[in-house]
């Protein structure tokens, strides 16, 4: 079980440079090239040495190896750090950026379920944790690596008895980075994890600042935010204690190499089977092995967070896209057929065999109470849901048969919950890009925006602050209804629009949508019945299932439920109409 | 009221110290860990500076004058002094991860108060995802400085300044010579650093 987790974890951050062949071959060239020609220099020292003890030193040449060497090493240096730099900033531009796409190309459920928190993780600390990797980690192991097999060769052929005893101490440090390197990796996830709820918690409280200042419930938040954070801490201070015993453990093992040399290598001297040269030349070695190996002990944590990282954002981006739907895109009049479709969740049906039928440039209203099953009903009308048994047909073809990006341009959608861009009024109405200023007047004018836009300073081009707080409820609905009508659509969904616009404005609407909008096919899903009178058919559906459809006329003499529905309401509109 | 965190221009050029001193409020109710923690690095950093000199006085001494006795003392004396460096080490690194993990535990606490003593025209004029960087990524960036780079800077700036005076009074010509490089490095570097 370890061992796989460990090859994953080593394969999936080899996957990731995949891509990015060419420029680490280059760096890896570089580094060797920089780190290989520093192992030169204590050869210089050591020849320059020995021919002194000799009486031949020649000062001017070894000044001139000198210089051209380090020369060349500062050189190749530069360079690396170049490229690393440069590769480091791109694969995380692409994670970023694969990520964002992988998201809008998922499900909307899929979306739903990794949440924004998770994902802002994703996209900062983690895309951030791979960059460091690649910045600091890629050419650094390379380079470590090499110099370690290097040198190790080097000490084998100055004295291979003595290098043979020394270099023990690469397995023994090899033992300890792989107890240390799993753990330190569970623990990495985990503290991403608490990342993601502590974004949630913050999220929250910007989300819901204005109902946390109402109920003056900022100390039931801040102990959310508390309780997190300490999680966040002893995490954090948990991979402090595996970092503070890996460390000095790498360090020491690495100083035994040095003191092994001294005591066996002096043996060696003074026992005349090594000469005083050969000696020094094995310190230095053994000085520059060690740094490599220290090196590396750092590494193995930028390592394993990478590898974490990578995980988590792995799994965004390995999730299954659903299929774009059938081939079919051709225009739809809007003849909508359901035909015993049912949904549950879990146990829970929120559907249950719903049928109905609705005719092309219809209106028509699914009236019922909360927890009928409407949103949900709405959100299979779109294709945003497919539904565990039943049909729903657009033109006698099934709406999977559609594929989804062109049947869903033909669909406006106007849900409950707005989604308000921080940007200005007029990108937020034309969120598409391709919409004639034709369509988006008359989007503009049907959504009774004119006067509301009229009063603004900067009209269009006011900029709406983020999440739209800077609007009401009933103009966030209102700039929803334009949005989806400037795409010119064939059928129009709306979710619960009454709800936040007053009947008056709602009124209009209608009117104004049959008038610019002759053929279009609406669908309103909605509590009230107050002005439904106006619609071709109204469902009734309750608790998943149909009771009743007809128009006003006819379920006012047929359907009880409606009956009763309909005098409640009529009777807390006059209490309303008398209270004023 | 004017809510916005991003104003531009608001980065202004300081220098290393400046920047450094305003850290300064932060350490403090972390004084005995602070001290714990240079007391730990100087002696890492002590050990790190007289291991060589004590290889290279055992060499001298011992080794080209053939006595093994001497080599094996010396060789126990560096054993002792690997094995305070070691715990010195894993103190240093302990507890300043610790004040680390304090100060970015107190640190977000206290911007997350702060977010929930503020109005909401502060939300409307910062954008959410701003908002949650600056309690999680920003503080995160302090606490890496405070475990790692701020006691490394102590010791590495120990280690010069110890290496240097070596150095020179192994050999002052030969020292002062080698250490002009390093000089010139240091004038180098300073433009860089203040941009």
């Amino acid at each position: 079980m370890k061992k796989q987790d460990k090859k994953q974890a080593g394969a999936s951050l080899l996957n990731l440079l995949r891509p990015y062949k060419g420029t680490i071959l280059l760096l890896t060239l570089l580094t060797i090239a920089a780190s290989g020609l520093s192992l030169v220099i204590p050869k210089i020292v050591s020849s320059g040495i020995d021919s002194y003890t000799a009486g031949a030193f020649n000062y001017r040449l070894i000044v001139i190896q000198f210089l051209t060497v380090t020369g060349l090493v500062g050189l190749f240096t530069y360079f690396q750090i170049y490229v690393q730099t440069y590769a480091s900033e791109k694969v995380a531009y692409d994670l970023r950026t694969q990520t964002a796409q992988a998201i809008s190309r998922q499900s909307y459920s899929y979306a739903q379920k990794i949440g924004p928190d998770r994902l802002l993780t994703n996209l900062t600390s983690d895309a951030d944790a791979v960059k460091t990797f690649v910045s600091q980690g890629v050419a650094t192991i390379v380079s470590s690596i090499l110099l370690i097999i290097a040198i190790s060769v080097l000490l084998l052929l100055t004295n291979w008895k003595l290098a043979l005893l020394v270099l023990l101490i690469i397995p023994a440090i090899g033992i300890t980075f792989g107890v240390i390197f799993f753990r330190v990796r569970a623990l990495f996830l985990k503290s991403r994890e608490i990342v993601d709820r502590l974004n949630k918690v913050i999220n929250e409280s910007i989300l819901g600042s204005t109902i946390i200042r109402v109920l003056n419930s900022q100390v039931q938040e801040e102990q959310k935010f508390t309780q997190v954070n300490t999680e966040a801490q002893s995490t954090g201070i948990s991979i402090n204690r595996l970092f503070a015993s890996l460390i000095p453990t790498v360090v020491f093992i690495g100083s035994l190499g040095s003191l092994m040399v001294l005591v066996i290598g002096g043996k060696f001297v003074i026992q005349e089977t090594m000469s005083l040269g050969e000696f020094t030349a094995f310190s230095t070695y053994i000085g520059i092995l060690i740094f490599p190996i220290i090196i590396l002990g750092f590494t193995s944590t930028l390592i394993a967070q990478a590898s974490a990282s990578y995980t988590r954002i792995k799994e965004v981006l390995d999730e299954k896209i659903p299929k774009n739907g059938g081939d079919i895109q051709q225009e739809i009049q809007g003849n909508v057929s359901v035909q015993n479709v049912s949904l549950s969740f879990g146990e829970k049906f929120a559907l249950k065999n719903v049928s109905f039928e609705i005719k092309a440039g219809t209106r028509n209203a699914i009236i019922g109470p909360t927890a009928a099953g409407k949103t949900q009903l709405l959100y299979l009308l779109s294709g945003l849901v497919e539904s565990q048994s039943g049909k729903i047909t657009y033109d006698l073809i099934d709406i999977q048969a559609y594929k989804h990006d062109s049947l869903r341009a033909q669909i406006g959608l106007v849900f409950q919950d707005s989604a308000m861009f921080n940007l200005t009024l007029r990108e937020n109405i034309a969120f598409n890009e391709g919409v004639s200023e034709e369509d988006f007047n008359k989007a503009v004018s049907t959504a009774e925006l004119d006067d509301f836009i009229s009063t603004l300073p900067q009209g269009l081009d006011t900029i709406v602050s983020e999440r739209g707080t800077s609007l009401s409820g009933g103009q966030r609905q209102r700039i929803m209804l334009a949005r989806a009508l400037a795409l010119n659509p064939h059928i129009l969904l709306l979710d619960d629009f009454t709800a936040r616009v007053d009947p008056q404005t709602e009124q209009k609407i209608i009117k104004n949508i049959s008038q610019n909008y002759p053929n279009l096919t609406l669908i309103s899903v909605t509590q009230k019945i107050n002005p439904m009178e106006n619609y071709d058919q109204i469902i009734l559906l309750m608790q998943g299932e149909i009771l009743a459809s007809g128009t006003h006329n006819t379920l006012i003499e047929t359907s009880p439920e409606y009956v009763q529905i309909y005098n409640s309401q009529k009777s807390t509109n006059d209490y309303g109409l008398h209270a004023k | 009221m004017d809510y916005t965190l991003n104003k531009k221009n608001t980065v202004v050029n300081e220098s290393a110290w400046k920047a450094l001193k305003k850290f300064v409020p932060l350490l403090s109710g972390e004084r005995t860990q602070l001290i714990i923690s240079i007391t730990a690095i100087l002696v890492n950093s002590s050990a790190n500076l007289i291991a060589p000199a004590l290889i290279g006085y055992t060499i001298d001494t011992y080794i080209t004058t053939k006595n093994i006795n001497g080599v094996i003392i010396f060789s126990l004396i560096l054993l002792s002094l690997y094995l305070i460096a070691y715990i010195a080490n894993y103190i240093q690194i302990r507890v300043m991860g610790q004040v680390g993990q304090h100060i970015l535990f107190k640190l977000r606490n206290s911007i997350f108060s702060k977010l929930q003593e503020l109005p909401i025209a502060f939300f409307n004029q910062n954008k959410a995802g701003d908002l949650i960087s600056r309690i999680n990524n920003d503080t995160e960036k302090l606490n890496q400085f405070f475990s790692q780079a701020i006691i490394q800077f102590i010791g590495i700036v120990f280690i010069i300044f110890g290496a240097s005076i070596f150095v020179v009074v192994l050999h002052p010509t030969l020292g002062l010579a080698s250490l002009v490089p390093a000089i010139c490095l240091l004038i180098l570097t300073q433009p860089i650093s203040m941009d």
